[in-house]
C-alpha cells in the first residue's frame, strides 16, 4: 500500500508541474477473466478490477504510461469448502499509440511490463510472491469535451509463476470502461 | 514210658527202639486203616511186631512222598484261591531260597517228632553255595535238613520234654484229619484241623512263604473249658543232622542253649571240609515275649533238641505260640537270618490276621513306624515320628497352619481330613503329610451400587484383605482387564497389607450404552484369588468417529488432509456443551485441535478437517462430548488412519 501511494504522489505531481495538455489520466473499471484454471475454479471465471493509468504523449500519436491496478477475491476450497482469499495487483509501465477517427472519436493502443504481485490466504496459510509478466491493450476513446474523455478498452494481461512445484497464470483476458482526463 | 530216638547209624540193631503204640495191634492199624489213605498205608508194615525207628519210617515216607510229587509235578505249590483238602500225607512247599519243605498233613501214628504239621524232611531244589569247614564254598544241593521237625505235644502235668509216644504225660497233636490250604494266602500255608485235647482246643497253622527263606508254624490254643487252664507245650524234633549235631551258636553269642535264649543254630558238623545238610537256625522267640521258655534242650550230638512253653489261658482265651525255622547254606547265614526273624520283622507276621497277630504270646508284637510330616505352610503338634505295636494305635498329631492357611487334609498311605489324625489298629508303616491350603483373600466392591447407571468417568472403589497379605488387586470390565494395582508392601509392614482399599478409575464412555460387569479380582501373596462383581449400566453420548485422507487443492496451495465425519447420538437427560476433537501425540496422550459447539451438528452429524503436512504419518483421532462442568459424557472410539 505504501508503494501504491508513492506512485500516486509522483503522477500527480507530475501532473501539476507539467499541465500543457500532453498528460492524461484515466480511470477504468475491468470485467476480468482470469488466465488460471485453478483459480477460476477457487474464485469464478471473472473478477472486476480498477485501474488508474496516467500517460504523456511524446508526440501527435506516440505517449508513455505507467498504471496500477488490483484485484481480489474470496472463495471456498474445492472439497472442504475451506475460506479462501486471494489478492492480485499489477503496476505495469509501457507505450501507446493514439489516433482519431473524427475530431472526438479516437482509438489507442498500448503494450508494456507489467509487475505482478499475487497472494492468497487458503487452508491456514497465506502463499504471495510477485512476477513480471506483460500486457497488450487497446481501445477507443470518445472526448465528451476538450478535456473530458470516455474510454472503451480490452486487453490481456499475462504474468506466471511456480508456486508448491505448480505452475500459476496471472492476469488475464481484460474489458473495461473508463473516464479520463486531458491535461 | 519214655521213648527217645536214636540214631540207627550208630545204634547196634538189637537196639533199635520200638514205638510201643505202634505194637499194639488194633489202634494204630485201624487208625492208618481207616484214615490214612493209600500212601501212608503203604508206608507202615501192616504187621503188630514192625518196629521202626523214626528215621527209617521217615525216610521210607519221603520217599513215598517224592514219588508222589514226580507223579504230580508236586514241587509247585496249591494254586492261589483254592481251599484244597489234603489227605494223609505232606504239603510240599518252596520258599524264597529255593529250599523245599515238607510239611505233615495228617498223621494218624503216633510218633513223638513228625505229628502233624511237622516238616518231615526239607531239602534245596538246586545246588547252593555251601560253606566249608576251610571257609570256602562248595556248590551242592543241601539236603535232609530233617527226619521229623516241630512235633507239638501239651502236657497237663508239668513235663517240659523230652516227648514219648504213648507216654500219659504228653498229648502229641496227631489224627486230626485232613488238612486244607488256605486261599488268602495263595497257597502258601496249610492248616491243619483243630484237635481238642482235655478241653484245650489245639491248631497248627504252617506258613511258607514264596519270597523269604523261612517256615513258620502258628501253634494256635483256645481254652474252651469254664476255667483258667495251665498246660505247658513241648516241641519234638529230629534233626538230618543225627549225631552229628553240632549247636553252632545261641542268641547270646555262646552255644549253649538257654531259656532266654531267643534262637540256635545247629548244623551238621563237617564231615571232612563239607556238611550236606542245610545249616539250621531254629527261631524259638523274641525278646521280652510275655510267655518265654521253660525250657530250652540243644546239645551237641543230639540230633532231638526240644523246647518247651507254658500257657496259661482262661476261659474262651486264645493264644499262639509261634515258632520259625531257616535252613541256611552256611553257619553265618543261618545265624544271620535267626536273628532277623527273631527281631521280628513285619515279615513274619505275613498271612496273619490282626487277631493272631494279637495272640501270639512267645513274640513281642510286630512294631511299625508312623511318621507324620508337615507341608507347607504349616506344622505339626505331636510326635512326629511314632513306633506302634501291630494294632496298636497313634498319639494324636495335629495339624496346624500358618496364618493365612487352613488343613486341608492327610495325604500319603491314605486320604483324610481328620485334624488331630489319630491311627488305630496300625497294621503297616505308614506316612502321611498334612497338607495345607490357602484361604483365599476377600474383597468387597463398595461403590457404587450394583445396577446403577455409569456416565463418563466412574470410580469403582473396592476393599480387600488377607491373612497372609493382598498382593494386587485387578478391575475388569466385561471379562477384559483395566487396571492392576500392586501393592506397595511399605504401606503397611511387615510387607504385608492384610486390608486395603483400592479404586478404579473406569471410562464408562469407552463402552456402549447397557450393562457391564465390572469385576474386582483381589489375589493374595500365595496366589488365591477371590472377585467381587457389580453391573452398571453405561449411558454416554454416542459418538461416532469415520476418517478419510484427501488432498485439497486451491490457487496456491496443495495440502494433505484427513477428514473426519463424526455423528452425535442425543441421548435424553445428557447435555454436551460441546464436542472436542483430539489427536494422539507423540507421547501416547491426546491433545485437541478443535471442537464445535451442538449447534453446528447438522443433522447429528460434523466434519471437520485435519490440514496435513505430511501424507505418510499415522494418525489417530478420537472426540469427546463434554457438559457444561467439562467432564466428559461421550466419547468416540479412536480412530487411526
Amino acid at each position: 500500500m505504501k508503494a501504491k501511494l508513492i506512485i500516486t504522489m509522483i503522477l500527480l505531481s507530475t501532473l501539476g508541474w507539467a499541465a500543457d495538455g500532453k498528460f492524461q489520466v484515466s480511470l477504468t473499471g475491468y470485467y476480468l477473466v482470469p488466465a488460471d484454471a485453478n483459480y477460476k475454479n477457487i474464485y469464478g471465471n471473472d473478477v472486476l478490477s480498477p485501474e488508474l493509468q496516467v500517460g504523456y504523449r511524446f508526440s501527435e500519436n506516440w505517449y508513455g504510461f505507467a498504471g496500477y491496478g488490483f484485484f481480489s477475491k474470496s472463495g471456498e476450497t474445492p472439497i472442504l469448502k475451506e475460506p479462501t482469499k486471494s489478492r492480485q495487483s499489477f503496476i505495469s509501465l509501457g507505450a501507446g499509440y493514439m489516433g482519431k477517427f473524427s475530431e472526438k472519436f479516437g482509438y489507442f493502443t498500448q503494450a508494456g511490463a507489467c509487475m505482478f504481485h499475487y497472494q492468497e490466504e487458503a487452508l491456514g496459510e497465506t502463499i504471495k510472491d510477485s512476477t513480471v509478466g506483460f500486457r497488450l491493450g487497446g481501445g477507443i476513446r470518445y472526448h465528451l469535451t476538450q478535456k473530458l474523455f470516455l474510454q472503451g478498452t480490452l486487453g490481456y494481461l499475462y504474468g506466471s509463476d511456480t508456486v508448491n512445484e505448480t505452475k500459476i497464470k496471472l492476469g488475464g483476458l481484460q474489458a473495461g470502461i473508463g473516464i479520463g482526463l486531458t491535461i | 514210658m519214655v521213648f527217645t530216638p536214636t540214631n540207627p547209624q550208630k545204634a547196634p540193631a538189637n537196639l533199635k527202639k520200638r514205638d510201643p503204640l505202634h505194637s499194639q495191634l488194633s489202634r494204630p492199624i485201624a487208625a492208618v486203616l481207616v484214615a490214612g489213605g493209600l500212601l501212608l498205608s503203604a508206608a507202615i508194615p501192616l504187621r503188630a511186631d514192625v518196629t521202626l525207628t523214626d528215621k527209617q519210617f521217615y525216610r521210607q515216607h519221603i520217599e513215598k512222598e517224592k514219588q508222589k510229587k514226580n507223579r504230580t509235578q508236586g514241587n509247585s505249590p496249591r494254586p492261589a484261591g483254592m481251599l484244597t483238602v489234603m489227605a494223609t500225607g505232606s504239603q510240599s512247599l518252596i520258599d524264597g531260597s529255593g529250599l523245599e519243605w515238607f510239611i505233615n498233613t495228617n498223621i494218624t501214628f503216633l510218633t513223638s517228632s513228625s505229628a502233624s504239621g511237622a516238616a518231615s524232611e526239607a531239602s534245596y531244589t538246586h545246588a547252593v553255595a555251601a560253606s566249608t569247614a576251610l571257609g570256602g564254598t562248595v556248590s551242592t544241593t543241601l539236603s535232609d535238613l530233617f527226619d521229623g521237625y516241630n512235633s507239638i505235644a501239651i502236657s497237663f502235668n508239668g513235663s517240659t520234654g523230652p516227648v514219648s509216644t504213648g507216654s500219659p504225660s504228653y498229648f502229641i497233636y496227631n489224627n486230626n484229619g485232613p488238612c486244607t490250604i488256605d486261599a488268602d494266602s495263595g497257597g502258601r500255608e496249610v492248616v491243619l484241623p483243630p484237635r481238642l485235647i482235655n478241653g484245650i482246643q489245639v491248631q497248627r497253622k504252617v506258613f511258607v512263604p514264596a519270597g523269604d527263606a523261612f517256615c513258620r508254624w502258628l501253634n494256635i490254643f483256645t481254652n474252651t473249658t469254664g476255667s483258667p487252664a495251665t498246660f505247658n507245650l513241648i516241641t519234638s524234633n529230629n534233626l538230618g543232622s543225627d549225631s552229628n549235631t553240632l549247636v553252632v551258636t545261641t542268641s547270646d553269642g555262646d552255644a549253649v542253649a538257654e531259656t532266654s535264649d531267643t534262637w540256635v543254630v545247629t548244623m551238621q558238623n563237617y564231615s571232612g571240609t563239607t556238611s550236606p545238610d542245610p545249616r539250621i537256625g531254629h527261631v524259638l522267640g523274641s525278646e521280652n515275649p510275655s510267655v518265654g521258655l521253660i525250657r530250652n534242650n540243644f546239645a551237641n550230638g543230639d540230633d532231638n533238641p526240644y523246647w518247651a512253653y507254658q500257657l496259661t489261658l482262661q476261659p474262651g482265651e486264645t493264644r499262639i505260640i509261634m515258632n520259625l525255622a531257616t535252613g541256611q547254606p552256611s553257619k553265618a547265614a543261618a545265624q544271620s537270618k535267626a536273628a532277623e526273624l527273631a527281631a521280628a520283622p513285619p515279615s513274619i507276621y505275613q498271612c496273619m490276621s490282626p487277631a493272631e497277630q494279637a495272640q501270639i504270646v512267645n513274640f513281642g508284637p510286630a512294631y511299625f513306624t508312623v511318621e507324620f510330616t508337615a507341608g507347607p505352610n504349616g506344622s505339626l503338634a505331636g510326635d512326629t515320628r511314632q513306633t506302634i505295636p501291630s494294632g496298636g494305635a497313634t498319639s494324636p498329631v495335629t495339624a496346624i497352619p500358618d496364618t493365612g492357611y487352613r488343613f486341608g487334609d492327610w495325604s500319603g498311605s491314605f486320604t483324610t481330613t481328620d485334624n488331630p489324625l489319630t491311627l488305630t489298629y496300625v497294621q503297616s508303616n505308614l506316612w502321611f503329610q498334612a497338607n495345607f491350603l490357602n484361604d483365599p483373600p476377600q474383597i468387597q466392591i463398595t461403590s457404587p451400587a450394583d445396577g446403577t447407571t455409569a456416565t463418563g468417568l466412574v470410580t469403582i472403589a473396592a476393599t480387600a484383605n488377607d491373612d497372609s497379605g493382598v498382593e494386587r488387586v485387578e478391575f475388569f470390565v466385561d471379562g477384559i482387564k483395566k487396571q492392576n494395582l500392586s501393592v506397595n508392601p511399605s504401606q503397611n509392614s511387615p510387607q504385608r497389607v492384610l486390608t486395603g482399599s483400592y479404586q478404579f478409575s473406569w471410562h464408562s464412555y469407552e463402552h456402549t450404552n447397557g450393562p457391564h460387569v465390572v469385576r474386582a479380582t483381589a489375589f493374595d501373596r500365595a496366589g488365591a484369588q477371590a472377585s467381587s462383581q457389580i453391573t452398571l449400566n453405561s449411558l454416554n453420548v454416542p459418538v461416532t468417529l469415520s476418517a478419510t485422507r484427501g488432498v485439497e487443492r486451491t490457487w496456491l496451495s496443495n495440502k494433505p488432509f484427513i477428514k473426519l465425519d463424526i455423528g452425535v447420538t442425543t441421548v435424553t437427560g445428557l447435555a454436551p456443551a460441546k464436542f472436542v476433537i483430539q489427536k494422539k501425540t507423540g507421547n501416547g496422550g491426546f491433545q485437541a485441535i478443535g471442537e464445535f459447539l451442538p449447534s453446528e451438528l447438522q443433522n447429528g452429524r460434523y466434519t471437520y478437517a485435519d490440514i496435513l503436512s505430511s501424507t505418510t504419518e499415522t494418525f489417530t483421532y478420537r472426540v469427546q462430548a463434554v457438559n457444561g462442568s467439562g467432564a466428559v459424557i461421550g466419547q468416540s472410539p479412536p480412530v487411526s488412519i
